[in-house]
């Protein structure tokens, strides 16, 4: 049997032996790791899953400029190429009017027939760009033929993706009530999760041309056309933070810049970060209080037990054992110790996880929890069993052969 | 087996503690030496000296089981003269020494498994005849907290008689034994150098049955004040 293996028994040895001892280090250093993994799994399950959530939700990325440009004028093409350049920006599209416009829109019948009159359907007209979130994952309305829509205005028109659908474009002139019929292409259909409004999206340009011929910019022959010496400028803006977290800085930068009557399309993103900030802050002192206590603890107990094992250890130096045979036996103690203890706080954790669940979906309405953060907390372990490897080297090594020798006599 | 020449160990403070001087001690294998001498007078600090547990102020010669441990016992690191006393020594202490964590059993064997040897059947053999020889077949499967006084002394010597070193060593091996077991305990060690070819040094009060047992005395006196020396051998 090698010297190695012989240390390890006896290690093993000595924590049966001494188990009651033992059991109360593991129950004492599982108290120290508990709350703050307890808090980790927390923060992780919940806020995560919770912001993973709200994250899920576009709108919650929108800022609302309900106000318009406001005192700063309208946006030149320039200023909104400068705008999509701000970190803060994810996605902007022009409006061509301050708030959303109400068009009559039907589906397109067959040949060359205009619909009936009670075909229509009044619906706001929004622009969007390549890029625009709300129809991630479907094709973008481009040009001055295709037309995009929310599920609820597809299902008021009772149209798909493919079908064809009309415009009726209108404006007083010299008292005569002037109608202009555009049909487009309907390109696609974006789910209620994504836009629960019932809109219908057009390029901007397209926007811009039927603004133009209701504002007499252009002839009804040359709809759908701009004028010729049309400046491209623009009132408001539909726009989105790259991410959450960013729309509050978004919200207060367009704000400086002269927007008005700004605000987040959520409070969410406002309970998130609070609860975010009171977690961060409440884990940070847990983590900071539990690895303080973990190491005084580790320390008392590694040194209470070299001080009353000295004289074993003393016995077994007397038998030949070296400084690396004693130091391999009190680190493998200690590592069974911090494992164990680790092992528990992880159980205790894992326990957490069914309360935790229900706590979500009753506190914020969840599913599912953020899967259980393994990695990171076997990263802490990691962590602790280090801790424990240095504290019992230290306690193993301050023993001096002084110290031994006059433990031999005492035993 | 032993040589020891002009060592010198301080012990202690200046105010309290005194020089422990011996000018020459040899042991040679099969031969017997007791330590004599007042409780105090520095018999363990020299069976230390000679364990490689304390390090002297001054030495001159140290041969232990036929290797040069003169460097081992003035610079050696703990784990060279762990090592090392592994392979040449062995050491009774005065309590028997018995590690709690282990049954009476494993306590006998604990030396060679330090040692890093087999147990053998050979092992096995001299444990059980050592344990019936010493009254301790019953109490082997027992551990240390059911063990008597007197049982962990001979439990001790027990470990010694499993695994015998050329140079044994043992710290008033027959203390607080009563008169047969402590009988039974000097033959036993006064037959690992008769038998085993051992040199056997040991420190006692004990000097009838240290002589009974074949041992020659060697005393350790005071010379002055805070001074002691090995002065006696033979008698």
């Amino acid at each position: 049997m090698s010297r190695v293996s012989t240390a390890l028994r006896f290690a093993l040895a000595d924590l049966w032996a001494d188990r009651l001892a033992a059991l109360l280090t593991i129950l004492l250093l599982m108290v120290v790791m508990t709350p703050a993994t307890l808090l980790y799994v927390a923060k992780v399950g919940l806020v995560s899953a919770w912001t993973e959530e709200i994250a899920r939700d576009v709108s919650n990325r929108e800022v609302l400029v309900l106000g318009g440009t406001g005192t700063r004028g309208w946006l030149s093409e320039a200023e909104l190429a400068r705008l999509r350049a701000w970190p803060e920006v994810g996605f902007v599209t022009p409006e061509p009017v301050f708030s959303v416009r109400a068009h009559d829109w039907a589906p397109a019948p067959a040949g060359e027939a205009l619909p009936g009159p009670g075909q229509f359907v009044t619906l706001g007209l929004r622009t969007t760009l390549p890029g625009d979130p709300v129809f991630a994952g479907h094709a973008v309305a481009q040009g001055m033929t295709e037309v995009g829509c929310s599920a609820a205005a597809a299902a008021k028109l009772g149209v798909g993706v493919g079908d064809r659908v009309v415009v009726q474009v209108t404006r007083q002139s010299d008292g005569r009530l002037e109608r202009e019929f555009l049909p487009l292409t309907l390109v696609a259909v974006v789910p209620a999760s994504r836009w629960p409004r019932a809109n219908v999206f057009v390029s901007p340009a397209l926007a811009r041309a039927i603004r133009a011929f209701q504002y007499h910019e252009v002839t009804r022959a040359d709809f759908p056309r701009l004028p010729e010496q049309a400046t491209l400028t623009w009132p408001s803006i539909r726009v989105y933070a790259p991410t959450i977290h960013l729309a509050p800085a978004l919200r207060e930068r367009l704000q400086a810049a002269g927007f008005d009557e700004v605000r987040l399309h959520s409070d969410q993103i406002a309970r998130l970060q609070g609860l975010e900030r009171g977690i961060d802050a409440a884990f940070g002192m847990l983590l900071v209080l539990g690895a303080l206590g973990f190491c005084v603890s580790l320390f008392l107990l590694e040194w209470l037990s070299a001080e009353r094992k000295t004289g074993d250890l003393a016995l077994l130096v007397v038998l030949g054992f070296g400084s690396r045979e004693l130091a391999l036996l009190r680190l493998s103690q200690s590592l069974l110790l911090v494992a164990s203890g680790c092992a528990l706080a992880l159980l205790t954790a894992l326990a957490a996880q069914a309360p935790l669940q229900a706590l979500g979906h009753s506190l914020l309405g969840l599913e599912h929890l953020h899967p259980f953060p393994l990695g990171d907390l076997m990263l802490g372990a990691l962590a602790a069993l280090l801790i424990g490897v240095v504290g019992s080297t230290y306690a193993t090594l301050r023993l001096r052969s002084a110290e031994l020798t006059a433990a031999i006599r005492k035993d | 087996m032993l040589r020891l020449a002009a060592a010198e160990l301080r012990v202690g403070d200046a105010a309290r503690g005194f020089t422990l001087e011996l000018p020459e001690l040899r042991l040679a294998a099969g031969e017997r030496v007791a330590l004599v001498g007042p409780s105090g007078i520095g018999k363990t600090t020299l069976l230390e000296l000679v364990a490689l547990l304390q390090r002297p102020t001054r030495l001159a010669a140290l041969e232990i089981a036929g290797h040069d441990a003169r460097e081992l016992a003035l610079r050696g690191g703990l784990n060279a003269r762990a090592a090392f006393r592994a392979r040449h020594l062995s050491y009774m202490v005065q309590s028997g020494g018995v590690l709690p964590f282990l049954s009476a059993r494993d306590n006998a064997l604990a030396a060679a498994r330090v040692a890093g040897e087999r147990i053998d059947a050979a092992l096995l053999e001299r444990l059980a005849i050592g344990a019936e020889r010493l009254g301790l077949g019953a109490a082997l499967q027992r551990g240390r907290a059911e063990l008597s006084g007197g049982e962990r002394k001979r439990l001790g010597l027990l470990r010694v008689l499993v695994a015998p070193r050329p140079l044994v060593l043992a710290d008033e091996p027959t203390s607080a034994l009563d008169g047969a077991a402590a009988t039974t305990v000097m033959t036993a060690l006064g037959e690992l150098a008769s038998r085993h070819g051992c040199a056997v040094l040991i420190v006692t009060h004990d000097e009838v049955r240290a002589r009974a047992a074949g041992f020659r005395l060697c005393a350790l006196r005071g010379v002055s004040p805070g001074h002691r020396r090995l002065c006696a051998l033979g008698g």
